[in-house]
Formats: structure tokens, sequence, C-alpha cells
């Protein structure tokens, strides 16, 4: 029976995980040294050096990783503290449905929502007119497609936020959290000890697997810097959307090998991370 | 001062998950809306009226949607929750984790256009079948990660009390594991439906865009010039998924 | 790993190993009457752009219902532009799939180009269709599609030309030389700009024109030297004045439907279009003011042809020409025309039809806001070649936007 289990589990792991990768960056690969391809007539290294003629490439990825390292600080955090602190209103009432409600938008919708809101034509910029606070429209900030991409921050936030606090509070139930600090408490330990000791690296250490993904969608989001961010620098997908799918028949190549330097950046990127973390679970 | 905190968090709080959704609504409900207006003045029906008039086949679509994110979810929620076992209690965990990450490698646009070559080449481009397939790819690993956290020491040995009792595995199952874990399965399930329900990079480019999902219908109208429009379709992609959330309001209620 | 090693070279087999095979089966000797019967329940697939309700209820409320009735042909409209054809295409052929899932396809320069240089077009045909005999073939920017002669691989099906729009009650008289813009972006900062698309490239090629003085220049085909002559001067202005621009210039919206929501609600005071119908539709729809006014430059109106393709390796190829002729009947171009429908340009010589259809022609409403046919027909200037395109949109990056 279990080793029945275990065999199924490995094939479906197999089927779902390994071979669409393993495909996907084969085809990737044979196409990026021109091995594939109506248009490719044999093996050539000239899409690598194109691609690799400017910083576009390098430029990106450091671009992408910080968009989704200040975003996931942001929401993390906030999650924890709203988590711990309101865990006893946020487990009962409207709260229940509350926080599901920013699940339910997909990234393209938060995008064309916080451009409507954000943006000097913006819900906000007309409340500043109305108020007084702004005279024309131009003297609305730059919240969008602005310098330091305040606006793809606050969407990706936007949509982390709810989903870490609903992670935090199922945690806080099923690991028994709550019981844990009355104990604690009845013990003598002081509540902010506990918090800090125990609650918030005991729920990191839970939840990392669900951080390192959600990093790794906001690395690769298209919707949501396509609409709010700027022209240059360019996140990682739309650069290789640009490369892939806009008008040069000829920069297809290109894109390929940013899909596979892109494979290879974030492989390497979750092996680092998942030796240094002792998993949760690991005993 | 406790009183006040809680009071800025009620309304911080419903500020920002109701906001946009009563924005949006609002939109899609208007025109002429031109600076310096804060709030619509001119109400108009004409996007919602035009969505439900002919050639629009909307229900079609929604049926679909619903069909396909249902039967990525539910399986993708099960075989996720038993892999994930598999792998939590495994020797080697921490390197069959890492190939659960493996599908997430690629963001899903290249991802698709990386696959579409087999697809083509096994005749399932442009099938149901195919899309189902294609979002099982994003939808099982992401229910593997999602689960790792739930096993533990604690649950394995509770799964041994009921074994040294006397209990079978399947008994184990239904009276300790889904009780414990139902919030998570819910959750899940939940969060499989919505990817399948917005997943646009790998539908649109294995489904041919013949497998028209509410997501690739209203898609096209989203990167369109009009607002109002473009906010029906915010409005068409996000009423479903609130509308479940509602449904299921009282069993997250019980178990949240 | 070395299990992994296997597989790729496993792929790299069996991807190499898939040849394209030419269909030779053109349908060189069947008569029409053939060709309709042999249509006949045949089930196809068009790949269009959808992104208008105008466009997709043209497709769906009339073309498809009408083919149905008339010819008992299925035909399925699914979305799909320019980049995703081609790739489609491309894949399938990779892929060595016999019969695409693909049929029709709307196209028109870079995408015909692009798909004549990979044989992923079935033709020549056009000349087998009955109606093909109303077309104005004499025009040239029906003939040539972007400067390539389109010797019957893709059927006329309608025209578009290139204007701006703006709001007349903020904007009094608007500019329509570069030297008038640069005065203009000067005494009115951040409410100018264009995209980094399609759109706003077709503008950089409308200014390139005027400092080249004139089409003439720039006619037929891509010319390097030409090219450096004129477009560093392009750069080197847009560059001094860009400071004027939304956001400084420092960055450009994605798409021209950006610019346009942000002329919607007043951010901007200028946006652009390429289609003749959309000025009146929105205004129409309440999205643009009623103040807004459509204008070309003084250099003149870019104005191409969108046509419609047969994939090379389409499964009924009957059934596709019989759509195609329908679509260039005078019935159907008729209700393209009209401003209530559709209201794209029609590609057939009003003189070659019949009085009955002459007539019907000329009664049709005319634009209240878009501009005048004979207007536009005098100010109309042909698309540059396709490697224009190219280069602008590579140089704009490198020259405007990453300076």
């Amino acid at each position: 029976m279990k080793n029945k289990g275990t065999i199924l589990s490995f094939t479906l792991l197999f089927i779902f995980a390994i071979i669409p990768l393993v495909a996907g960056l084969g085809y990737a690969l044979l196409y990026s040294f021109g091995l594939v391809g109506v248009l490719n007539h044999g093996f050539t290294l000239q899409y690598w050096k194109q691609a690799f003629a400017d910083q576009a490439i390098a430029i990106s990825f450091l671009y992408s990783s910080s968009i989704a390292i200040i975003s996931l600080l942001l929401s993390v955090i906030s999650a924890l503290l709203v988590a711990l602190r309101y865990y006893q209103l946020l487990k009962k009432g409207i709260y229940t449905y509350l926080i599901n409600l920013p699940l339910a938008f997909p990234p393209i919708v938060a995008a064309f929502f916080f451009f409507q809101f954000l943006s000097k034509g913006g819900v906000v910029s007309r409340a500043a007119f109305q108020v007084g606070i702004t005279h024309t429209m131009q003297q609305f900030p730059d919240l969008v497609n602005d310098r330091l991409s305040i606006g793809i921050i606050l969407a990706h936030c936007f949509l982390s936020f709810p989903f870490f606090l609903l992670l935090f509070t199922g945690l806080i139930k099923t690991q028994r959290l709550h019981d844990f600090f009355q104990i604690a408490e009845s013990l003598g330990a002081n509540k902010r000890q506990i918090t800090f000791r125990v609650a918030i690296p005991l729920l990191i250490q839970k939840s990392l697997p669900n951080i390192l993904l959600y990093f790794i969608f906001i690395f690769g989001a298209y919707e949501i810097p396509v609409l709010l961010g700027r022209s240059h620098p360019e996140s990682v997908s739309v650069l290789a959307v640009r490369k892939l799918q806009k008008f040069n028949m000829l920069d297809i190549p290109q894109g390929y090998v940013i899909a596979v330097v892109y494979t290879i950046f974030v492989v390497l990127f979750i092996l680092i991370f998942l030796k240094q973390k002792k998993l949760a679970y690991a005993n | 001062m406790r009183i006040k905190f809680s009071l800025f968090f009620h309304v911080s709080m419903i500020a920002v998950c109701v906001t946009p959704v009563a924005i949006l609504l609002l939109l899609s409900f208007s025109k002429n809306w031109a600076f310096p207006v804060l709030l619509v003045d001119q109400f108009s029906s004409i996007a919602w009226n035009d969505l439900f008039s002919g050639g629009n086949d909307v229900r079609h679509s929604l049926l679909l949607s619903v069909l396909i994110a249902t039967v990525v979810a539910f399986v993708a929620t099960i075989i996720g929750f038993f892999v994930s076992k598999t792998i939590a209690y495994h020797t080697y965990r921490r390197q069959l984790l890492f190939l659960a990450y493996l599908p997430f490698v690629l963001s899903p646009v290249i991802l698709a256009v990386c696959l579409k070559f087999y697809f083509i080449k096994l005749s399932l481009a442009g099938t149901v079948a195919g899309v189902i397939i294609a979002q099982l790819i994003i939808a099982i690993p992401y229910s593997i990660i999602f689960f790792t956290g739930f096993w533990n020491q604690r649950v394995k040995s509770f799964e041994h009390i009921v074994n040294t009792l006397g209990g079978t595995n399947i008994v184990a199952l239904t009276s300790v594991i889904i009780p414990l874990s139902k919030p998570l399965l819910l959750v899940c399930f939940f969060q499989c439906f919505l990817i399948s329900w917005f997943e646009y990079g790998l539908t649109s480019v294995i489904g041919y865009g013949k497998i028209q999902t509410l997501t690739i219908k209203v898609y096209q109208f989203l990167t369109e010039a009009n607002i109002y429009y473009a906010a029906l379709s915010c409005c068409l992609l996000i009423i479903p998924p609130v509308l479940l959330l509602w449904i299921n309001k009282r069993i997250f209620l019980k178990y949240l | 790993m070395f299990k992994i090693k296997i597989l790729t070279i496993g792929f790299t087999f069996l991807l190499l190993g898939c040849n394209n095979k030419k269909e030779s089966n053109n349908n060189s000797n069947i008569s029409w009457q053939e060709i309709e019967a042999k249509a006949k329940g045949a089930s196809i697939t068009m790949m269009m752009f959808q992104g208008d309700r105008k466009v997709n209820k043209y497709m769906n409320e009339y073309v498809v219902p009408t083919v149905k009735e008339k010819y008992g042909i299925t035909l399925t409209i699914v979305p799909g532009q320019g980049k995703e054809i081609v790739s489609n295409i491309i894949s399938e052929k990779e892929a060595g799939k016999q019969k695409s899932e693909i049929d029709l396809c709307w196209i028109n320069g870079e995408t015909f180009f692009q798909l004549r240089q990979i044989d992923g077009l079935y033709g020549p045909y056009t000349s087998k269709l009955p109606n093909f005999k109303y077309i104005d073939t004499e025009n040239p920017i029906i003939k040539y599609d972007f400067q390539q002669e389109v010797k019957g691989y893709e059927t006329p099906w309608g025209q578009s030309f290139y204007y701006l729009i703006y709001d007349s009650s903020k904007v009094s008289s608007p500019p329509v030389t570069m030297a008038q813009f640069e005065k203009w972006w000067k005494a009115n900062p951040e409410k100018f700009t264009f995209s980094n698309d399609f759109s706003g490239m077709t503008l950089l090629k409308s200014w390139l024109v005027e400092l080249a003085g004139g089409m003439n220049t720039l006619d037929s085909a891509f010319d390097e030297k030409k090219y450096n002559l004129y477009a560093p001067k392009l750069w080197n202005w847009l560059n001094t004045n860009k400071k004027y621009f939304w956001k400084k210039g420092e960055t450009f919206p994605s798409s021209i439907a950006d610019v346009s929501k942000m002329y919607s609600n007043g951010e901007l005071v200028f946006t652009m279009s390429f289609n003749d119908a959309e000025i009146d539709n929105k205004v129409n729809e309440g999205v643009f003011t009623t103040t807004s006014k459509a204008y070309i430059l003084q250099s003149g109106s870019i104005q191409n042809t969108h046509y419609i393709g047969i994939t090379a390796n389409s499964g009924s190829k009957e059934a596709a020409m019989v759509v195609c002729n329908f679509l260039i009947s005078p019935e159907a171009q008729i209700k393209k025309n009209d401003i209530r429908l559709w209201g794209s340009r029609t590609v057939l010589a009003i003189d070659k039809l019949e009085k009955q259809w002459q007539d019907k022609f000329e009664a049709l409403p005319k634009r209240k806001y878009g501009l005048d046919a004979a207007y536009i027909k005098a100010n109309a200037i042909k698309e540059l070649a396709p490697e224009y395109m190219l280069r602008v949109f590579e140089d704009f990056r490198k020259k405007v936007i990453e300076k």
C-alpha cells in the first residue's frame, strides 16, 4: 500500500513537474542555438552574443528581483503583524469573507484598477483636486509609471497581502499557536517574547515554500509591470515577451535565450534557497 | 487606545478590500468620466447591455470556465495533497520538493510558447483536454508546495496513534487528517480554482483561442481603449470568484 | 543529469525529424461552382483581432450566420493578431502538422511579409474569386501591402488611415508640422505622448517623412543611406523636446489603448488611431468628449489596407476561398463600410459596381466626427517599407527611451 502510493506520487511528480520543464527548456535551448525553428539554419552562437551585446538582460533581472523582494518584504511583514495582532478578529464575521476579496483579482485587473486609482487623472488625484490639495492635474505626484515603481509594488502587495494573511491565520490555527501562547503565558513568558522568538520564526519557517513561490510569481510577472511600469528598465517577462512576440521575427531566438537564462537563474535561486534553510517538516 | 486601534483596523481593512470592487463596478456603469469629476455623474448601462446582446456568447464561456476550473482545482488539490505527503515524509524531501518548483521556473507565457510544439505533436492543442493538462502543470506543483507546510511530526504521530489503536490508514485519513487539514484543503482548492480561472498565457497559447474561457474572452476588451468596457471586463472576471467566496463563506467561517 | 542529457538529445532528433511537406494541389483547374460545392459542409477557423466589439458583432452576427446559410460553411472566429498568427503557423510547421488549426487570418504589412518568408500562405488564389473584379486594384495602397506586391496571396478587405484626435475645448488649432508641435509642447508641457507600439511608431514615421521633405523621398524599397540621413535628426529632435512630454518623456505608454485611456480621462489631450470609425464610436459610447476632433498632419496620412490570408496548410482551402469571396462582395463590404456597423473604408472600386450598389454606397450615413473620404484620399501617403518600421522601433528604444 505504502509503496504503491509512493510510486504513484513519484510518477505524478515526474509527469507534471519534470517532463514539462525538461521538454520546454530543451526546446528553448535548441532554439537559442539555432538547432530548431523554421528560420534557423543550424548551430550558431549568434543569438547568445546578440542577447548579451547590451546590458538589457542584466538590468531587467536586477530590476525584477528588487521589485519582488521589496513587495514581499512589505506584504509578508504586514501580514504577519496583522495576523498575530488581530487573529481573533480575523477569524470571525465579515473578515472571513473580506480578506478573500483581493484573491479574486487577477493581476491584469489589479493593474487596471491601480492605474485608474493612482494615475494623474485617477480617483485619488481627483479627490486631491476636489479638496484643494492640488490645483492642476499635473501637480499630483507620479504614482504609476513612476521612477520608483511605487505603482507596481503597491499592486503586488495588494495581491499578496491577503494571501499571506490567510496563510498565516491558517497556520496559526493548524499549528495551534494560540494554545501554545496560553501555555507560554501561564508559564510566565511575556507576549512580545513569544511573538518574536517563537511565533514569527515558526510562521516564517512554515510558510517559506509559499514565500519562495510568490517571489518567483512576482519575478516573472507580466501584466502589472507592463501597464504600471516604465519603458526602461523593463521587467524580465516584459523583455522576453517583447523579443518573442513583437515585430521582428528574427528576435525570436533571442527571446529563447532569455527564457534559458531565466530558467537557470530561478533554478539556482531555488537551489540556494532550499539548501540554506532547513525546512520545517524536517522533524 | 485599544478600541481606536481596532476601529482604525476595521476601517482600513474594509477600505482596502472593498474600494477596488466598488470603483470597478461604478466605472462599468458610467460614461464621460472626465477629470476632475470624482465619482461618476453620468450613469450608463451601454456596456452591460452590449454584453448580453447577441454575438457575445458569454454564458458559454462562463460554463466552460467553471468546468475547467473545477476539474483543475479538484484534481490538483487531491493529487497535491497526497504527493506532498509522500514528499514530506521522504528521506530526500528537500530534493523532491525542489522538483515541485520546476514548472514555476518559467513564467506561464514563456512556458506555453516552449511547450506548444509538444501539444501540437500530441494533437492536444486547441482542445479542452489540452488546456486542462496545461493548467495542471501549474496547479499540481502549486498544490504540492502549498501542502508541504502541513505535514509534520504532529500529524504523523496522530496517524500513528490511530494505527496503533487498530485503525486503518483510511480511518486515519477520514477521522484525523481531513478534519485537521480542512481549512488548508479549502484554501488550496480555491487557489487552484483561481489559478485556472485567471490563467491566460497557457490557455491562449495551448487552446489556440479556440477554448474560449471567460478570461480569454474578456481579455481583449481589457486591453482596449474604452475604460468602461475594461472595467466591465474586470467585473466579469472577479464577480464569479467573489460569489463563490460568498457561497463558501459559511465553510470558511467554520474552519478559519 | 545523464537522463536529462539523453532526453535532450532525444528531443533534438524529434525536432529535426520533422520535415514540412508542401501540398501540391492548388485547385488550379477547377471552376468556382466546383469550389463552392466542395466547400459545402466544411468547418473552418478564422484568426483575427477581436479587441473591438463592433468588429466582433459584424463577424458574429452577420458574417458567420450568412456564410452558414448561403454556403453551408461553419465559420469559427478566434482571437489572435499579427505575431500570434505567425507564431502559431511557425509552431505548426515545426511540429510537422499537416492540417493547420487556422484556415483564414486577418493580416497585413509585417505579418504578411513574415508569413510569406516562411511559406505560410496559400496562393496565388485571389484571381479565382468572382468578386475580385470589383476590387480597386489600380490603387497602389491596395496593390502593395507596405510596399510589397500582394501577388494574389491575400484578399484586400478594408482600408485604414492614420489620424490624430484632439480635444478642441483644450486645443484651439492643433499642430500639423514639427515646428508647430515643438511650440505647442513648450506651451503645454506633460500633455502629449505617443505609444511605444505600432501606432506610436507610425507617428514617428510620419515625422520621418516630413524630415525627408515628403513621401517621394522614402517611397520604394528600404534605403539605409536615406534612413541614416533622416533618422538621427528625428532622434535629436525628440531628445531635445521630450522633457515636455507626459512623464517628461522618461517613459512611453506600451500601447495605444493606454494613450486613449488617458485621453478619455483628461490626462492627455491627444491620441491617435488607425481605425477610421474609432472617433465616432468612442464619442457615441461616451468615452471621448463630444469636443473631440480628428485631423491629419501636413505631411499626409499614412494609409494601409488590411487583408485576409489563407494558410498554406488549411484543411479546406475551398471553404476559405468562398468566405474570402463573400467578404469582398458588395453586400458584405457595404455593411463593413457602414459607420453604424464597422465603419472601415471599402476596398471595392465603386465605379466598377452595378448601379444599385453604387447608390447604396452613396446613401451610407456620413461620419460625424471622422474625416471626409475625399479629403483623406487627397492626403494619403503610402506605408514605408517594413524595414523602416523595424529600424524606427529598435532605434527609438536605443536612442530615445534608454537615453
